[in-house]
């Protein structure tokens, strides 16, 4: 039942990358969703469950928008490692914030590495238009549609909440 | 350090996978596959759609009132002057249509469209690809020229499946077009770039803002004079040896809901191949 439900959600992310997205750009940037759900499953089903999730994620996203599923996967790939260091630094912040950072931090990565990937097949780079298009209206958006997703799970108290392996009933 | 180790084996895992699906993909393995889910996941396209778009709408037109009323005005003026453009080319075209009786001479300017409804769109300021519901069963091929209802150059199709095709629009940063400009005929590059904007790139000549662009037919990837668009800025001085120059696309094609694909045109390097 729940690798029907994790399997749902990673074809509604696909969806919604192609068709909701677009709809709601932040100057040049889009909501990464196959990203968030990556982040979001971790978060509620575990990190195993994430671990699954990313070439799943990666495939029906590549195909949704035609992009390359193997590049996508290397952008979702830093989510369970990252959130596992930052639980492991103990930063003394809210665990929201935390959750913020990491987000942040991953749709950096991803977009980077989307963008680094449209320059290398030829694309022009300039670094002001960089951040000011794909970098900072990447993060607002990152942040608001986290927040979004993740305040109503927390408020049914649903979720592991843990990127740590060892941790809860995900260890084997 | 089990933690680690986990998770090591598990990104070794994951990046032999990425190397796979990168080759797997670039041979075309996966497009099957990708004609599978997208069939699949196609109703569930329409009704997200259904229930965003208007949404969308309803925010993009509240933000957007005052800038919708100066672009109003300034489409007036705009409108008004092309009505006078467009009598003055009637009245050229049919002296034409009357010399070319006289020498005897006349093109047969006729082309095939197919009309195809745009289902999704993947925006960014580094890509541009939209999705369109016809494919090979309709006779849709890759390298096939994709144009506006008013014949305005929107992109070409990059992969085309049994139902549906991909297009990459001309402002796509990979999208890379010879054209020249009608009224000097300075001809050059014109590349997408990051923000769905247009660089006319190596173009020599006397290029002025409002010159139109259309493509020039070099290289064969394109049929010549399809309009691409308009010079908005030159930049630069008479000694440099290429200008800036931007231009705007005549047509946004990351809103078109209705685009034409021309299937009587494929490019010349597909003509050799086949």
């Amino acid at each position: 039942m729940k690798l029907i439900a994790g399997m749902l959600l990673v074809v509604m992310a696909s969806v919604a990358q192609v068709t909701v997205a677009p709809l709601f750009p932040l100057r040049g940037a889009v909501v990464e969703f196959g990203l968030l759900t990556v982040v979001l499953l971790a978060l509620t089903a575990g990190p195993r469950a994430a671990m699954l999730a990313v070439p799943f994620c990666a495939l029906a996203v590549g195909f949704a928008g035609d992009r390359s599923p193997g590049l996508l996967i290397l952008a979702y790939l830093p989510v369970l490692p990252l959130g596992v260091m930052l639980e492991e630094a103990r930063v003394p912040f809210p665990r929201y914030m935390q959750l913020c950072g990491l987000v942040v931090l991953c749709g950096v990565w991803a977009r980077s590495l989307l963008a680094g990937a449209a320059i290398v097949q030829g694309a022009d780079f300039a670094f002001a238009p960089f951040v000011r298009e794909l970098w900072a209206p990447g993060m607002v958006l990152d942040i608001l549609a986290f927040t979004a997703m993740y305040l109503p799970i927390r408020m049914i108290g649903r979720g592991a909440d843990t990127f740590t392996l060892r941790q809860g009933r995900y260890a084997i | 350090m089990l933690i680690y180790s986990r998770y090591t084996w598990w990104i070794a895992a994951m990046l032999a996978l990425a190397m796979f699906l990168g080759i797997a993909g670039q041979v075309g393995v996966l497009n099957p596959f990708q004609g599978l889910f997208l069939r699949a996941t196609g109703p569930l396209e329409s009704l997200t759609l259904g229930i965003f778009e208007p949404a969308a709408d309803i925010l993009s037109g509240a933000g957007d009132i005052d800038e919708l009323q100066d672009s109003n005005d300034r489409l007036r003026i705009e409108n008004e002057d092309l009505r006078n453009r467009v009598a003055e080319l009637e009245q050229d075209t049919q002296r034409l249509q009357e010399l070319e009786v006289a020498l005897g001479v006349s093109q047969d300017e006729s082309s095939e469209r197919l009309a195809a409804n745009v289902v999704t769109r993947d925006i960014s300021p580094f890509v541009a690809v939209i999705r369109i519901d016809k494919g090979t069963n309709d006779g849709v091929r890759n390298g096939m020229v994709v144009l506006s209802a008013q014949g305005t150059l929107v992109g070409t199709v990059t992969k085309a499946l049994d139902d549906l095709s991909f297009v990459r629009l001309v402002t796509d940063t990979q999208s890379r077009v010879n054209a020249k400009a009608v009224e000097s005929n300075a001809d050059g590059i014109l590349k997408g770039t990051p923000g769905r904007g247009l660089t006319f790139d190596l173009a020599q000549g006397d290029l002025k803002v409002g010159d139109i662009i259309v493509t020039s037919g070099l290289g064969g990837n394109y049929p010549e004079g399809l309009v691409i668009g308009e010079v908005s800025d030159v930049s630069g001085n008479s000694q440099d040896l290429f200008r800036k120059v931007t231009v705007e696309p005549g047509v946004r094609g990351s809103t078109a809901q209705t685009v034409f694909v021309r299937t009587d045109f494929l490019p010349q390097r597909l003509e050799l191949d086949e």
